[in-house]
């Protein structure tokens, strides 16, 4: 199935087209997922903020296979895959034509993988050939191979589409091997061997790279680097030639012995290539932050008070931190807040994040992503329904917004008042800076352009500001070339 | 890492599986049938093995030896699928 980030196991804001559900007066109250269509065997809803999904008779057939299987208790204990339980049927029986409504635990933030650092699609396609070699064991296996089928808790990646979960028949093939290739591996290749950013692939094409994009683009060099001879090469040379024909090997194969060892092998041979991927291109700007930042330690200090301070106004449910860097910050408002989705345009920063909070306390509180807030993921698929935009898959209470205003203003030439209006639109309380004129990082950036930003002064900075939010608590820093605040909507009492 | 010469006789090997004619009912996700003979390639030993096997049938019908209707005859499905990239999921 595939289904599933639209599949959003998660709280979703109410969208306008979001369909009822039709059926009986107790499923009435239950909306649709709008991108839960692809597999007839099944459809998510949502009803009093819970997320359900309806299964066929099939695929209730493979959902007692699974719970019954040791492997399928493992993973969930362990947080890698969604915790599932099934309604009591004389529930289940309110949404008519299913056979059986299973609940899922929600997901914090539904994520994309065009908003994914290497390492995170790379440890997503670890734990799907994880689940595939588990599954197997079992007599079961994965029906298909979306990349869109995982999801994070913080920075853990967990497998959210149960019903992708079936039997295994006898001699059959390994039917979302291709869909791994185009979803996972490929777009992996293309930044390790390529140093070329997958990101705008994926975001370009709901179902990834097929191996004829990716195949021109290689090197003689290249065909000698794990798996690219034969599932880049071989495979879009084999799809070419029976493209089109109404040849069915799938018997055939099953008649002359195809076995399940072999999948069991082929996964084996694609975790091994998998695990020794490494990212390849040179280092971003943003990578060293950490060591690099303009602030000497007494006035960063002071910075990190003030939003320690901040935060600690009340408990936050989700908070969003832009422009988060290597997460500095978000590690510091995690510490009041649920859920924390910080968000950078520089995949290395987001990386660096990714990596270092796999052994901290606060890992599944943290989920990193590289998104350019000038640029952010749109709404796609089919109907424009089936990927979500970003404010549309939740809002925070909280933003941070720091060091990022004269990206926005100045590098990227989005009005002051634009933005500022944005962040309000999302409701929240706010932590910004304002960075000045006189502070090196904004002089680098005006140092070859033309300085059309007339707007850019921090009085007509806060009187934006005053036009949405109540000022709570600001502070100079930096010897008065920054300046941060505190600010909660004016709506708020 | 498997030798260039593996991975050659894998390639002709897959060159080798053609004009196989069978039905079946098929999963709402489309494998591609170039990606199906592939993994035979991939299954390591077993799959070589399976392709020489699969090789045989298709020698044993050119000559003459066996007819394509007995190779085919496994088929248990009715549904007639287009595989194209087109169609595919």
């Amino acid at each position: 199935m595939q289904p599933p980030a639209s599949e959003a196991l998660s709280e979703l804001a109410p969208a306008p087209d979001r369909e009822r559900v039709p059926g009986p007066a107790a499923a009435r109250a239950a909306t649709a997922e709008p991108g839960s269509f692809r597999d007839r065997n099944g459809a998510v809803f949502y009803r009093d903020g819970e997320i359900l999904r309806g299964i066929s008779a099939k695929a209730l057939a493979n959902w007692e296979r699974l719970a019954a299987a040791p492997f399928f208790g493992e993973f969930t204990a362990r947080g890698s895959i969604v915790c599932t339980e099934r309604l009591p049927d004389d529930e289940a029986r309110a949404f008519g034509e299913w056979a059986a409504v299973l609940r899922h635990e929600k997901v914090p933030f539904i994520s994309y993988p065009y908003e994914w650092t290497f390492g995170m699609l790379k440890d997503a396609a670890l734990l799907h050939l994880d689940l595939m070699q588990a599954a197997l064991g079992a007599g079961l296996i994965l029906k298909d191979s979306s990349a869109y089928n995982i999801q994070w808790r913080g920075a853990q990646p967990v497998f959210i589409d149960i019903p992708s979960f079936e039997v295994l028949g006898k001699g059959e093939p390994w039917v979302g091997y291709r869909q791994f290739c185009e979803l996972f591996l490929y777009p992996l290749f293309l930044q390790a061997y390529k140093g070329v950013d997958y990101r705008p692939w994926l975001r370009g094409q709901i179902d990834g790279i097929p191996a004829g994009s990716l195949r021109p683009l290689l090197s003689a060099r290249d065909l000698i680097r794990p798996g690219v001879l034969l599932h880049v090469l071989a495979q879009d040379s084999l799809q070419r030639r029976y493209a089109g024909k109404p040849q069915n090997v799938r018997s055939s194969i099953a008649k002359a012995g195809f076995d399940k060892q072999l999948i069991v092998r082929n996964v084996e041979g694609l975790r091994k290539i998998v695990a020794g991927l490494q990212p390849g291109g040179s280092k971003t700007v943003w990578a060293d932050y950490d060591r690099t930042h303009s602030y000497d330690q007494a006035e960063f200090e002071a910075k990190c008070a003030f939003v320690r301070e901040a935060s600690r106004h009340r408990r936050w449910r989700m908070a969003w931190d832009l422009g988060c860097n290597t997460g500095t910050f978000s590690r510091l408002i995690a510490e009041q807040a649920d859920h924390v989705v910080s968000m950078d345009g520089d995949w290395m920063a987001i990386e660096h994040l990714y990596q270092a909070q796999q052994n901290r306390p606060d890992r599944q509180k943290i989920l990193p992503l590289v998104v350019n807030l000038s640029d952010p993921s749109p709404a796609q698929g089919w109907r424009g329904l089936e990927r979500r935009s970003l404010p549309e898959r939740g809002r925070p209470e909280l933003t941070l917004c720091l060091a990022l205003i004269h990206h926005i203003v100045i590098s990227a030439n989005i009005p002051m008042r634009d933005f500022i209006g944005w962040l309000a639109g999302l409701g929240t309380s706010l932590v910004i800076e304002f960075v000045s004129r006189s502070d090196e990082m904004v002089q680098t950036l005006l140092a070859n352009k033309d300085d059309q930003y007339g707007d850019y002064q921090q009085d007509q900075f806060e009187a934006c500001l005053a036009e949405h939010y109540r000022i709570r608590a600001d502070q100079t820093l930096k010897g008065g070339k920054r300046h941060i605040y505190f600010c909660t909507p004016k709506s708020e009492p | 890492m498997h030798s260039i010469g593996a991975y050659a006789f894998r390639l002709v090997i897959a060159g080798l599986i053609v004009g196989m004619s069978t039905r079946t009912a098929f999963a709402y996700l489309d494998p591609g049938t170039g990606s199906i003979i592939l993994q035979v390639l991939l299954g390591g030993v077993a799959g070589l093995l399976l392709a020489g096997k699969l090789y045989w049938h298709r020698l044993l019908i050119m000559l003459g030896i066996r007819r394509e209707e007995e190779a085919a005859s496994t088929s248990n499905a009715h549904q007639d699928v287009q595989i194209d990239a087109a169609t595919r999921k």
